[in-house]
């Protein structure tokens, strides 16, 4: 895995190389340059100082000044050597220090620009070692034939040693600056990421079952406040889903376990001893309405968990949203007729684009509820309106919502307890707002008016266009 | 042994209602808190099965509030949560026992006999009163080795006697302990069973151990000699 803290070091690392690489090679080239302009102005100073001197004498009679300016005896410093030779006019050698054994070398073109009175420069290699001379034109009073040439020469061994010594000296100090560098590099990296580790720690102590601790590390520090905001957010969120999962799973352990614990304790009981026909025919009647009891149940937990799970509705068509309330009338028919309780549908019929299957489900649970809170000989009104949108209203001429219960109305597993709530699962309402908002709609308790007034809100599409004229001159 | 069942889902009152009364126990039942505390003030129950989840006041409210008022009668709490946390609420609140749903019904009997004999003092479960024996687990009654079969109403009568020896028994006792509230207490249905209870004791001309005490009720004793 790649690590933060390495990357970070490496980076300040190679920063700290290429400066240090830099600041060495320009001092190096610096030093070089002082160095040989030194050396250079040595030299011509020498040459400067044996000239005026030996401009009295005829040439071969010139004796350089060894003792002062030429290390002449054995041992001298070898920075101090200087080299000095005489060369007459047409090149031929004619004085040299004594520290010479023989004759230095004169440079090609070295005689032509001292014939034009011009001091020149040369580095070449003689006998093994790399010299650096200058040429002085040097005119004798005596013989006033011609000019001659002084070279004054000294050896650039040590300037290059002291060059090299430097070198040495700035590579090491970079390689030193680099390693420096990676180590400072790792530090900050792990100073910089320690509020993370910190808040890390936290999170990974927080467990599943502890969602209402939240992260205080740092929370305070401006670069991280962000970061546990944000993490801290995230956890009331999990906290949220979690506490409304646990709920919806205690709920429907319990609404399960109600008729299992009927049917179960129904069976023990009728198997305990010999009964009667009679008594076996009543267990087995009771046993069938638990299971008709436990199928309703699956079947709307089946429905909340696809509807949980957001799938895209399977089947979609254009249909008229008075043929899904006829359906769902002509189905609750028998109900509503045991229960003396009549419909009145208002509204021209409107086109959505929807699931009948689903559709139907979320109309007939709202009918149902209407049904079973209407009073004897009462009516429930359903009206359809609407411009943009498809509103079917259904309206009963019950008692209406407890103000208390309104808020867990889509609850699932809520239950009106004054009501008639022995058929129920629950679950109606909760579904058909699942299902309305499936389709994009939305589903709403209006208010009491006495009776409960419930509002479905579906997208309306544009009736099917009249045909065209030009389409119906073609035919 | 007079029970109070306090369960909101009516199936299931119906069906624990039925295999207790089938066993002898006289039930009644409560559906929701507030009736149930009513009745658990009332009566002098034996044991409380008492639903967690009801409409109302809860099945922990509910065993919290009776043990606060000093009423002692064991709870057996019936819950459709498991977890350890609910079951360690319920027996905190105030029960002595809990049972899970959905439940196996002899396991619901073996817990409510196991509770009222530890409430009975008699740990063992086998009651003896001088030549007569009663098991309360296996409701095997034998008077000299001769087993004597009951009806269950019979039994809890016998039982109930043989747990009060030489102790004066009222008729209000036997019909709070052995019947439910549906029995007119005007009646003679008490008299009728102890009568029948007699018969079935005194076969073969066994002596009499259930004494009329005149006016009053009964007591378990044995006849003085002439």
């Amino acid at each position: 895995m790649r690590s933060f803290r390495h990357a970070l070091a490496i980076r300040i690392a190679l920063a700290v190389l290429v400066l240090s690489v830099f600041i060495g090679l320009s001092s190096v080239l610096a030093l070089r340059s002082i160095l040989y302009r030194q050396l250079d102005a040595t030299l011509l100073h020498l040459a400067e100082v044996e000239a005026q001197a030996g401009a009295a004498t005829a040439g071969s009679d010139f004796e350089f000044h060894e003792g002062v300016l030429l290390a002449s005896r054995a041992g001298p410093p070898a920075e101090l050597t200087r080299y000095a030779q005489l060369w007459t006019n047409d090149g031929q050698p004619l004085v040299r220090s004594r520290n010479l054994k023989e004759n230095l070398d004169l440079p090609a073109g070295a005689l032509s620009f001292a014939a034009r009175g011009e001091v020149s420069w040369n580095t070449h290699v003689w006998r093994g070692q790399r010299l650096r001379c200058v040429l002085y034109p040097l005119r004798l009073v005596a013989r006033s034939h011609g000019i001659h040439v002084l070279q004054v020469a000294a050896p650039l061994e040590p300037v290059e040693r002291t060059l090299r010594q430097f070198a040495l000296l700035v590579g090491l100090s970079t390689l030193l600056a680099t390693i420096a560098g990676y180590s400072v590099g790792r530090l900050l990296a792990r100073l910089a990421l320690r509020p993370t580790r910190e808040i890390t720690e936290q999170a990974e102590a927080l467990e599943a079952g502890s969602l209402t601790a939240r992260i205080t590390a740092h929370a305070e520090v401006d670069e991280f406040s962000r970061l546990v905001t944000v993490l801290n957010g995230m956890l009331a969120r999990l906290e949220d889903a979690f506490q409304v999962q646990r709920r919806f799973t205690a709920d429907a352990s319990h609404e399960l376990r109600a008729p299992l614990t009927a049917l179960r304790g129904e069976i023990d009981i009728a198997l305990r001893k010999d009964r009667t026909a009679e008594e076996y025919r009543t267990t087995l009647k009771r046993s069938h309405e638990e299971v008709l009891r436990l199928v309703r149940l699956a079947d709307d937990l089946l429905t909340l968990a696809r509807s949980d799970a957001a799938l895209p509705l399977e089947h979609e068509e254009a249909l008229g949203i008075k043929s899904v309330l006829e359906r769902v009338i002509s189905r609750v028919a028998p109900t509503a007729a045991a229960a003396a309780v009549g419909f009145a549908v208002n509204g021209a019929d409107r086109q959505v684009l929807g699931d009948p299957g689903i559709l139907d489900r979320v109309v007939a649970n709202l009918v149902d509820n209407a049904i079973k809170y209407s009073p004897s000989g009462g009516t429930v009104h359903l009206t359809i309106e609407g411009e943009a949108e498809v509103v079917l209203t259904v309206a009963d001429e019950g008692p209406g919502i407890p103000q208390g219960d309104i808020r867990h109305l889509f609850t699932r597993f809520f239950r009106d307890v004054a009501g008639p709530r022995a058929e129920g699962t629950g679950l109606g309402l909760a579904i058909a707002r699942a299902g309305a908002e499936a389709h994009d709609g939305h589903l709403d308790f209006i208010g009491n008016g006495p009776g409960a007034i419930f509002r479905l809100t579906l997208t309306r599409i544009p009736a099917r266009p009249a045909v065209p004229a030009a389409a119906a001159a073609d035919g | 042994m007079r029970i109070l069942v306090v369960e909101d889902d009516r199936k299931t009152a119906r069906f624990l209602k039925q295999g207790l009364e089938e066993e002898g126990y006289a039930i009644d039942v409560g559906s929701d808190g507030d009736q149930a505390s009513h009745l658990a003030h009332v009566n002098p129950y034996d044991l409380v099965i008492l639903d967690v989840q009801l409409p109302g006041k809860n099945g922990l409210v509910l065993a919290a509030e009776l043990r606060r008022e000093g009423i002692k009668t064991p709870i057996l709490m019936l819950t459709a949560r498991d977890t350890t946390r609910d079951t360690i609420r319920g027996l905190d609140a105030g029960a002595d026992d809990y049972l899970a749903k959905p439940f196996d019904f002899e396991v619901l009997l073996a817990r409510v006999r196991a509770i009222t004999r530890r409430q009975s003092g008699e740990p063992t479960g086998l009651l003896h009163f001088e030549d007569l024996d009663l098991n309360r687990l296996t409701r095997l009654v034998q008077r000299g080795g001769r087993r004597i079969d009951l009806s269950p109403r019979e039994f809890r009568l016998l039982e109930h006697f043989m747990l009060h020896p030489l102790q004066i028994v009222t008729r209000t006792q036997l019909l709070q302990k052995v019947w439910d509230m549906s029995f007119d207490p005007e009646t003679n249905v008490v008299d009728a069973h102890v009568s029948n209870l007699r018969k079935k004791l005194e076969e073969g001309n066994a002596a009499r151990l259930i004494q009329t005490v005149r006016h009053v009720g009964y007591i378990l004793r044995a006849p003085e000699p002439i």
